[in-house]
């Protein structure tokens, strides 16, 4: 490499006008006292308690108003959405041997159920899964009512 | 660290050539430096406000050579200086505060270029009156137009159009030396790499700015 000083004297005497170029009159005067300021207002706001610096940083940062507003709408859609999955769950958990011609199917000697009433998502879906075992079948439960009676 | 060490260190670390720049050192800085770092450690902003005072000028030179931009030296400044006064604690006076303050002002600076990449908007400061005076640029301009200061505000925007055209660290060697007046040890201590390190680099960005520049040096 061969620099020679020589060759750079212009650019030098170029670049020496940028230590011509200066703020504007008096800023150096107040520049001291502004990040002063600034320093004393952080060391304030690091004592606060974090509830209260988290509700300050709306007013000295604008972006976190708007990251918080997002924030809280992305988990109200979130919620909106899970529930709309969990009663679309519910929907496809009856059996399609329970809905004929849009008419839910019944067992033999029950009443007809009402479609809402079925598909609801609120009803115990469990309840409504046909089982394989052979003790389910032709089984119709019946309330009996049964007394106690003391000294038989 | 005993006072006499930490003086020493601080003498040795202020101890660079002053090429052409007004770069003057009170004699007696280094000393009142580490009075005033050790007042600002224990919490006296009085003191810290001593050392913003003693080297704002500089500090924002550098980062408004950087940047081309008032505001945003502005900003930067203040950021280095607050920056500075919470990472005091962690200062133990291997270098001297001067370096140690320009280190943290630098590395903001070459972040927030980095982040602004091809967003670059100058807005660039005056020319003070004694650049109209100044021989070696009056040397530069007479030739071309009657209008000096017209032709100065021109050859202004060129100079800052060729320094953005620099990467950032090129860029930095040229605002520390050949602006600013550092030696290349000084520079070296502030960019944390060596003395060769920093000549190839001044080397390279004056090849560099003397393309860009051909039509105003010939």
């Amino acid at each position: 490499m061969n620099a020679q000083p020589e060759n750079f004297d212009r650019l030098k005497k170029l670049l020496a006008l940028k230590r011509h170029e200066q703020p504007p009159p008096g800023y150096f005067e107040n520049l001291s006292s502004r990040i002063i300021d600034r320093i004393e207002q952080e060391r304030e706001i690091a004592q606060l308690p974090f509830w209260r610096r988290f509700t300050l940083s709306f007013d000295l940062k604008p972006a976190m108003v708007c990251a918080t507003g997002v924030l809280v709408c992305g988990l109200l859609s979130a919620g909106v959405i899970t529930s709309l999955q969990v009663s679309n769950t519910a929907v496809a958990a009856v059996p399609s041997q329970m809905i004929i011609n849009g008419q839910p199917a019944t067992e033999p000697g029950m009443p007809p159920t009402a479609p809402e009433e079925v598909q609801s998502s609120i009803e115990p879906v469990l309840s409504t899964v046909s089982s394989p075992s052979p003790f389910d079948q032709q089984i119709s439960l019946r309330v009996q009512r049964v007394n106690y009676g003391f000294g038989n | 660290m005993s006072e006499a060490t930490a003086t020493r260190v601080l003498s040795s670390a202020l101890e660079f050539e002053v090429p052409s720049a007004q770069q003057t050192e009170p004699a007696l800085a280094p000393t009142h430096d580490v009075v005033l770092v050790r007042g600002a450690q224990k919490g006296d902003v009085a003191a810290y406000d001593e050392l913003v005072r003693r080297y704002q000028e500089r500090i924002y030179a550098t980062v408004y050579h950087m940047t081309s931009n008032h505001e945003d030296a502005n900003d930067l400044t203040q950021e280095a200086f607050i920056k500075g006064y919470s990472a005091l604690k962690s200062f133990k006076g291997d270098s001297s505060f001067y370096t140690w303050i320009y280190r943290i002002a630098v590395n903001k600076t070459i972040n927030f270029l980095k982040q602004r990449k091809n967003r670059s908007h100058m807005s660039l400061n005056d020319l003070d009156f004694n650049a109209e005076n100044d021989p070696d640029l009056v040397a530069l301009v007479s030739d071309r137009t009657p209008r000096r200061d017209a032709n100065l505000a021109e050859l202004q925007h060129k100079l800052n159009g060729a320094m953005l055209k620099l990467s950032e660290v090129h860029r930095l060697v040229v605002t520390l030396h050949d602006v600013q007046g550092l030696s290349h040890e000084e520079i070296g201590k502030i960019m944390d790499c060596n003395i060769g390190t920093v000549r190839s680099r001044l080397f390279y960005a004056r090849q560099q700015l003397q393309a860009y520049l051909s039509d105003y040096l010939k």
